[in-house]
């Protein structure tokens, strides 16, 4: 026996700590200021890369609105699921982040609740790292709105882990509370953070990102389908809550949220930070329309390369992390490695996978600003026959003399975000002659066409493809083949800009705010204002800004402002809630899908033809597509709580 | 080896300490009557091992020296001790009857009980009937024990072994199965050999295993093996040979039937026929071996005969200071396969095991007694060199006769493709080999003082153990090149094209580690007073420590977890009090600890409380009912822990990741949770009640038990499902929320009559029956009721009703949509929608019948006795028992036929045309559109629509098993006597001789695994027992 005893150290015979020696213990992640930091973006670890719009997507994206299409399975591009129909409150094809979001709230709030324990976290540290953690509970809730509608909200609260049902019994708050919530924790949120971060920080949200949040909230709380007016009540009218029959979206109107989304633009210009991004006109920047500006920018385009400007910002040429247009932008794997789907398979490697529709091609305007149907002598716009002529090259892009009079003669962003049958695509990277410098078509049996698709979905089924992140040295296949990492931009500028000038635009009366600091200030619809911010996304892009006489039309305006965001944020994640917003999300959705006749040989591609595609003729346009649902398994476990409107539940 | 040592040594002292005598004492042994006494034991008291046992006259002769005491001693007689001065031939020594009673004792939880005042449900048997020739101990209390069930899915030697349960499952958690306890320790039931075993004893109720918190909600078998004892030594050998005869094997088509078939098959789903007129030709009359061969796989790998051989020897005896009990004991079992001369690699296929024991107990003192114990055992088992011999029954149900010939005639080994669709013959002799090992040992040293000097009756036992097991597995693989021949060129040669690469000799071993060490201290307090009262009370403490390298491997992501000791700590105690042997009490309780737990959790009490009334033990009811000799009531109530609760251990622990990705450039190395601990967890609760009724009558010739019981459980651990996402836990959390309820009966019933003084007969028989209600699985919600798994019993079978198949197009058209994915036609099944919403899919699964393990298990046989013949018999079998031939296990390989096309055997009874649809458009007759057809329309390859687990699939296992049937002669002989021996038991044995059951395709024990399983053989024994 005495020999068996020492085998057991009987007085803590039960107790397993001492193996945890070793091992991180939940409590020692709050002891010092080293584990709670790494706590801290180990939680910010857990929201979706915003530039996972294309596939493998956390929201619907580019592909669930009518800017983008694929014949790729739906599995990864889930955008497609939605638009399809597939989505259902049981499968949300990966673009269920309600568990996401709630896990990092759930984390927020454990370190607000836990923090003090650090006894080596200064007072400046603890102001660092609540800003933060307000900007990600923040942040968790807003990416819950955007895509789920009205919230829960928990508030400080971290809830048992290992109760009965009843103790998790809860009700949705109504939009305008969610609204309210998020933009009074951004606020707090932005009381500490820093105004900008250092190089190597790229990524990190900054005051300016907090604004930039508030605005776009703000925004989209003033606009129709959220502010009682029509839309609203089409939508929403008969969705209440159920545990007090309050609606869970206003059903009136509120004129002074416009004045709140302009008052929270404004803030943004005001902070002087943050500017368009422009580079300087250089020897190959083409000439300038004579109806732009030859002003300096941002009073016109004559001191800056158009095409340059705009294009350096996505494809990686810019130095992302001073870019001053990037309010909060970040660095996306999913944006390179889905940039590859623009490329032709084959000889160029691509998987061939991100369509454009017609509609978003003929919606980009002539170089001088004027529409395809409407386009002057100097930029003619034909739908026969070629450009002829010599290869053009400016501002870097090679504009072939081959293509087609559909692609001559347009704006600099059409070049920079489209291509088309007889685009040129350098792939500069590769030293293999025969991967590089070629010209892709999209007819049948072009380089990029249906015949020589290895799959029978990897072709641009409606002539055009994707550009915008694709920068001329990029190449996925032969030696040598590199690609420039990618920023995405989360909230630019020029977003701001439109915001501004939305806001402005919809205002009858006026209003006076006060802001955060108490200073005071008068909104109205000011014609110079929106102007002047409306005009500078125009520069930026070489096109002429918008007339005193179009300024003057509150409806022009708007029908300026909706354009300028379809063609400005092309591919940017903006488009889905706009329409949504707006309150036009039937009317842009139940457009034919279009394209060119990518089954036709090069003599008659060039028609415009309904997207030949049971995925093209299946799109489905319904309300319950708002707002995405609920899970299923969600609403059953919380008896409480409503489905979006439309869903099963 | 070393205790094989020790025990030839000891055989050794024995027979020299005979050789030395000098005189001889005989004489003759009287009762107290002056009656001659045979059988009594008569020993030398200074010299253990020389000894004898009194003739059918009571005479006895022993050669002593002079000085000698010689001890005479019998049961119920006070012992007599002689000292021996002289030659004497004609002793005659009379017993006086002993005053102290001899009662019958049950041995339960912690020592032994007198059989009257047993309150728990406890089931025993007697160590005789276990005597058998089975594979293990497991095989052997289905059917023998009320409160057993067992089910034996396999025949092939190493894993024949059935899994058990005591009173059925109760639990939906972690652990299901019973706690083995052998001399006290956790053991393995497989490991002992009957021979070894003195008392089994099954503890079924609350009261009974209370002193086991946490390890007995399971039920508990206890095990105790034989001691020695002072007096003459007593050797006993066994000796069996066993020839096992595999029965019950599937039936399949030979080649042209199958072709024909095929043909079928192919024509009726519009397709062109697989083989045309010349080829059926081909086939029928055998032309081309090579192309079309006519193979039965069953001939080419199955010997069906094999033997099994054990042998056992034991020695048991001792004196004064010490006594002993060694045993060895072996078994060589061959499996039935069939190797071919000519292979390289004759594998030894079958399982062999060895086990010893040696049991030591030494006087110290007058009051101090030292128990030390070894015992072991060795298996090892011998297979081909594929990864698992199941392959080989795949193999045989899924290689049709037509597919591959067993060798090409260029000499090529054949193969259709990889995996199970080698041919079996390549599997069996020319894949190498593979062993698996296991060694294990337990040495127990106790320490028992009687501390009768502080207070009569007060005793004090302490033990410790330290437990091995190794395991050892190693493969030496190897596979030829194999070919597939399709087709013959101009010339009349074959075509021969690599389908398998050549697979160079590979080594690969694996080993498993298992340790653990036990301490245990039990204070006894016994007293009887005025003779009526009687009290005894117990306080039992233990701690226990163990280690797994299994687990280790086998926990996933986290080793460093698993690989912390499991340990156990506790204390219980039982307190017993009982009036004249008419009103008896117990109570018990338990309160044991897991480490499993957080600080304040760890610990559960149990207690419980049994009640029992003996009326016949009053004096009226002695004269109203004199046919009544014995009637007890009794009853239980009280609950036990089980802190099984999931492989993962430590569920209090929030675990976390210091290496998780980091998010917004932070630093390299965020932190995480990758588990969220729940801190209010604790252990399952059983609350277990029963009620039993033992009685004996008519002159103590039939006796009967009869229980009822409810097992109520509460806290199943499992995961969580239930908490919302909103809450944003990172996984969810395990909790304590499963709920479920058991119950059920068991009972037995035995007569024994004599008819003249040597002829006598006993009949007996047992039943178990349990049946269980899920009260409460957390589950996500599910879109219908049926959908539930709460609110029925656990593991039920879900699918399809079948509403028959398809009459005509018609039918189809205006039946609900069928959406497996075929095209469906007349002759295929039918599906009820239940749900009403117009098509047949996942959502109109329901809750078809009870899981395939049996609910009811009886058993009855008996004795007969004729002089020194014995015949038994013994019938066992399970009440009503579902199983599905298709989508249970698998899609139906092995029944349905063609079920991946060339890979698909096709059963004799699919050719007869009563038992499949087959469209009249093909057969011409419209009768053979049979509505009640066994097999629906006949597919080429998988068919989804008809591949669905549904009820048109269904069969019932039950069976009736002639499970035993033995003669035995004891043979008496002078010519013995010279040879030391006092009597020869012979056996013959058959088990598995002979089943009823409706399945009448392959064993109804292995009813839903198709013929893909080595079937239970039937079994002939001759066994030698030499009683020295």
């Amino acid at each position: 026996m005495i020999i068996i005893i020492p085998f057991f150290n009987s007085c803590n015979f039960l107790d397993a700590d001492d193996y945890f020696n070793e091992t991180l213990k939940e409590d020692s992640i709050f002891s010092n200021k080293r584990n709670l930091e790494k706590y801290l973006w180990g939680t910010a670890a857990y929201f979706p890369d915003e530039g996972a719009i294309f596939g493998a997507n956390y929201t619907p994206g580019p592909m669930g609105t009518d800017e983008g299409f694929t014949l790729i399975n739906t599995g990864e591009f889930h955008g497609m699921a939605y638009i399809l129909g597939e989505v259902t409150p049981t499968n949300l094809y990966g673009m269920d982040i309600w568990p996401g979001m709630y896990r990092i709230i759930r984390k927020a709030n454990t370190m607000l609740a836990r923090m003090d324990e650090a006894k080596d976290l200064t007072a400046t540290d603890k102001r660092n790292m609540l800003g933060y953690i307000y900007f990600m509970r923040a942040y968790a809730y807003y990416h819950l709105l955007m895509q789920y509608g009205p919230v829960i909200l928990l508030g400080d609260e971290v809830l048992e882990s290992n109760e009965e049902a009843g103790y998790y019994d809860t009700y949705r708050a109504t939009y305008d509370e969610s609204v309210n919530y998020i933009c009074d924790e951004l606020e707090k949120a932005a009381s500490y953070l820093p105004s900008e971060v250092a190089v190597n920080y790229f990524g990190r949200p900054t005051r300016g990102a907090a604004y930039g949040l508030i605005a776009r909230i703000r925004l989209q709380h003033a606009s129709p389908l959220y502010n009682g007016q029509e839309a609203a009540r089409i939508c929403f009218g008969n969705w209440t809550r159920k545990t007090d029959g309050v609606h869970y979206i206003t059903q009136t109107y509120d004129e002074q949220r416009w004045a709140l989304a302009a008052q929270a633009a404004k803030r943004i210009i005001d902070l002087n930070q943050y500017s368009l991004y422009v580079v300087e006109r250089q020897g190959d920047t083409p000439a300038l329309p004579s109806n732009v500006s030859h002003e300096d920018f941002p009073n016109g385009a004559g001191n800056i390369d158009p095409f340059r400007s705009y294009s350096d910002m996505f494809n990686g040429e810019a130095l992302s992390a001073r870019n001053t247009e990037f309010v909060w932008g970040k660095m996306s794997s999913n944006v390179l490695s889905y940039s590859r789907h623009s490329f032709p398979v084959a000889t160029m490697e691509g998987y061939n996978g991100m369509c454009i529709p017609q509609k978003i091609v003929d919606a980009y305007y002539m170089a001088d600003g004027r529409d395809i149907n409407n386009s002057s002598d100097q930029y003619p716009y034909s739908e026969t026959g070629f450009a002829g002529g010599t290869d053009k090259n400016y501002s870097g892009y090679i504009l072939k003399g081959t293509v087609h009079k559909m692609y001559a003669n347009r704006e600099m962003r059409f070049y920079a975000n489209i291509g088309f049958s007889g685009s040129y695509w350098p792939a500069n990277s590769t030293s293999e002659s025969s991967r590089k410098n070629l010209v892709v078509d999209y007819y049948y049996d072009g380089l990029g066409g249906k015949a020589n698709a290895s799959v029978e979905t990897d072709y641009a089924i409606t002539g055009y493809v994707l550009r915008k992140y694709v920068h001329p040295d990029d190449a996925w296949a032969g030696t040598g083949a590199q690609r420039l990492d990618k920023p995405f931009p989360i909230i630019r500028y020029a977003e701001i800009l439109l915001s501004y000038a939305e806001a402005l635009n919809n205002l009858t009366s006026s209003y006076t705010l006060t802001d955060e600091e108490g200073n005071q200030q008068t909104f109205t619809r000011n014609i110079d204002e929106i102007k002047s911010s409306f005009n500078q996304v125009r520069y930026r892009a070489g096109l002429p800004g918008m007339t005193d006489q179009e300024a003057s039309d509150p409806k022009k305006v708007q029908e300026l402002i909706e354009r300028e965001r379809m063609l400005e944020f092309l591919f940017e994640n903006r488009r889905y809630f706009d329409v949504r917003r707006w309150g036009i999300y039937e009317e842009s959705e139940n457009v034919l899908m279009t394209g060119m006749d990518t089954d036709a040989y090069s003599d008659s591609y060039y028609n415009r033809v309904a997207v030949n595609h049971s995925k093209a003729r299946n799109r489905i346009v319904n309300k319950r597509l708002i707002f995405m649902p609920v899970s299923l398994e969600e609403l059953r476990k919380v008896p409480g709580i409503d489905q979006n409107p439309g869903w099963a539940d | 080896m070393k205790h094989l040592l020790i025990f030839c040594l000891m055989v050794l002292l024995a027979i020299s300490a005979s050789a030395q005598q000098t005189i001889t004492l005989s004489g003759t042994v009287n009762d107290e009557t002056g009656e001659s006494l045979p059988g009594a034991s008569v020993y030398l008291k200074n010299k253990p091992g020389v000894g004898t046992i009194t003739d059918a006259n009571g005479k006895f002769s022993i050669r002593a020296s002079r000085g000698d005491i010689a001890v005479f001693s019998f049961i119920g007689y006070t012992d007599v001790e002689y000292l021996i001065q002289k030659e004497d031939l004609n002793v005659v020594i009379a017993f006086a009857k002993s005053d102290q009673e001899i009662d019958e004792v049950v041995v339960t939880a912690l020592g032994s009980q007198r059989k009257i005042s047993v309150v728990g449900a406890v089931s025993t048997i007697d160590a005789k009937e276990l005597q058998v020739p089975a594979t293990s101990m497991a095989n052997i209390l289905g059917g023998r024990m009320p409160g057993v069930i067992s089910m034996q899915t396999s025949g092939e030697p190493g894993k024949n072994i059935s899994e058990f349960w005591i009173r059925g499952i109760g639990t939906f958690g972690a652990n299901s199965s019973a706690l083995v306890l052998i001399d006290g320790l956790e053991g393995d039931l497989n490991s002992v050999d009957p021979a070894d075993i003195e008392n089994f004893t099954i503890l079924k109720d609350a009261s009974a295993t209370a002193v086991y918190g946490v390890r007995g909600a399971n039920g508990v078998v206890l095990i105790t093996t034989k001691r020695g004892q002072s007096g003459k030594l007593k050797i006993n050998a066994r000796a069996n040979l066993t020839l096992s005869k595999l029965q019950k094997m599937p039936d399949y088509l030979h080649a042209y039937d199958y072709a024909t078939l095929a043909n079928e098959a192919r024509v009726v789903r519009n397709d062109e026929p697989l083989y045309n007129e010349q080829e059926m030709e081909v086939i029928r009359y055998g032309l081309d071996k090579d192309l079309y061969p006519d193979v039965d796989w069953q001939d080419e790998i199955i010997n069906p005969v094999s033997a099994q051989q054990t042998y056992y020897i034991s020695a048991q005896g001792g004196g004064e200071i010490a006594t002993y009990f060694l045993s060895l004991g072996s078994s060589l079992e061959s499996a039935a396969y069939k190797m071919d001369p000519e292979s390289p690699y004759r594998a030894n296929t079958g399982y062999n095991t060895y086990s010893y024991r040696s049991n030591l107990d030494i006087r110290l003192t007058e009051t101090t007694n030292i128990y030390f114990g070894v015992d072991g055992y060795m298996t090892k088992y011998n297979a081909p060199g594929i990864a698992s011999t199941d392959y080989l029954w795949q193999g045989q149900s899924q290689l049709t006769p037509l597919l591959i010939p067993t060798k090409y005639s260029t000499g090529h080994l054949p193969a259709w493709g990889t995996g199970s669709n080698i041919s079996p013959y390549v599997m069996l002799n020319y894949t190498g080999t593979s062993s698996n090992e296991t060694n294990s040992g337990l040495v127990t040293l106790a320490l028992k003082q009687d501390l009768s000097f502080l207070a009569k009756g007060l005793s004090v036992r302490v033990q410790g153990a330290f437990d091995t097991k190794t395991w050892f597995d190693e493969r030496r693989y190897v596979l030829p090149e194999l070919y597939y021949a399709s087709s013959r060129n101009v010339e009349g040669e074959l075509q021969v094209a690599k389908k398998v690469d050549k697979v160079a000799a590979i080594y690969a071993y694996s080993q498993r580690q298992y340790r653990k060490y036990h301490l245990e201290s039990t204070v006894n307090y016994e007293k009887t007073f005025n003779k009526k009262h009687r009290f005894s009370s117990l306080v039992y403490y233990y701690m226990s420590d163990s280690k797994d390298t299994y687990d280790i491997d086998n926990s996933g992501i986290d080793r460093s977890m698993a690989a912390i000791p499991k340990r156990y700590q506790g204390i219980s105690s039982r307190l017993t009090y009982g009036y004249n042997d008419t009103y008896l009490m117990d109570v018990n309780f338990g309160y044991t600890g897991s480490e499993n737990f957080q600080k304040g959790h760890r610990f559960g009490f149990f207690p419980s409380v049994a009640l029992g009334w003996v009326p016949s033990n009053y004096e009226w009811m002695k004269n109203k009912m004199p046919w009544l000799n014995f009637f007890k009531i009794r009853g239980s109530y009280g609950s036990v822990g089980n802190d099984q609760i999931s492989s993962t251990r430590f569920p209090y622990l929030t675990i976390i990741n210091e290496n998780a990705s980091a998010g917004w450039a932070g630093t390299a190395g965020g932190i995480t949770e990758t588990l969220i601990g729940a801190n209010n967890l604790k252990w399952e609760k059983a609350i277990k009640s029963n009620i039993g009724f033992e009685g004996r009558l008519l002159k103590e010739k039939l006796s009967f038990v009869i229980d009822f019981f409810k097992d109520q459980r509460e806290g199943i651990f499992q995961q969580r499902t239930q908490v919302p996402d909103y809450v944003g836990l990172i996984q969810m959390p395990y909790g304590n929320v499963g709920k479920m309820k058991s119950w059920g009966s068991d009972g037995n019933i035995a007569y024994t009559h004599s008819l003249g003084k040597e002829t006598s007969f006993t009949i007996r028989a047992n039943y178990t029956w349990s049946q269980n209600e899920i009260q409460n699985w957390e589950q996500s919600y599910p879109k219908y009721d049926y959908q539930k798994y709460s609110g029925f019993p656990y593991s039920v079978i879900r699918g399809y009703i079948s509403t028959g198949l398809f009459r005509d197009e018609q039918d189809v058209e205006s039946s609900p949509k069928q959406v497996f994915g075929s095209k469906v036609l007349p002759g295929d099944i039918k599906y009820k929608d239940v749900n009403g919403d117009g098509q047949i899919n996942t959502d109109d699964r329901v809750v078809l019948s009870y899981p395939t393990y049996p609910r009811l298990m009886y058993g009855f046989g008996g004795e007969f006795r004729y002089k020194a013949l014995t015949f038994g018999i013994l019938f066992k079998g399970t009440g009503n028992t579902d199983f599905y031939h298709v989508g249970y296990d698998g899609n139906g390989m092995g029944y349905v036929p063609f079920h991946a096309q060339q890979t698909g055997n096709v059963l004799t009874i699919v050719a007869d045309q009563k038992n499949r649809w087959t469209p009249a458009s093909y057969s011409g007759d419209p009768s053979t559109e049979n509505p009640d057809a066994r097999f629906p329309r006949l597919t080429y390859g998988y068919n989804a629509n008809n591949s669905q687990l549904s009820t048109f699939w269904k069969g019932n296992s039950k069976y009736l098993r002639l499970q035993e049937a033995t003669i035995n002669y004891n043979w008496k002989s002078e010519m013995f006597k010279i040879m030391g021996l006092s009597s020869v038991d012979l056996q013959l044995i058959g088990s598995n001789l002979c089943v009823w059951d409706d399945v009448n395709l392959w064993d109804p024990e292995q009813a839903w695994l198709n013929g893909r399983a080595y079937p239970i053989p039937a079994r002939f024994t001759v066994q030698v027992y030499l009683n020295f």
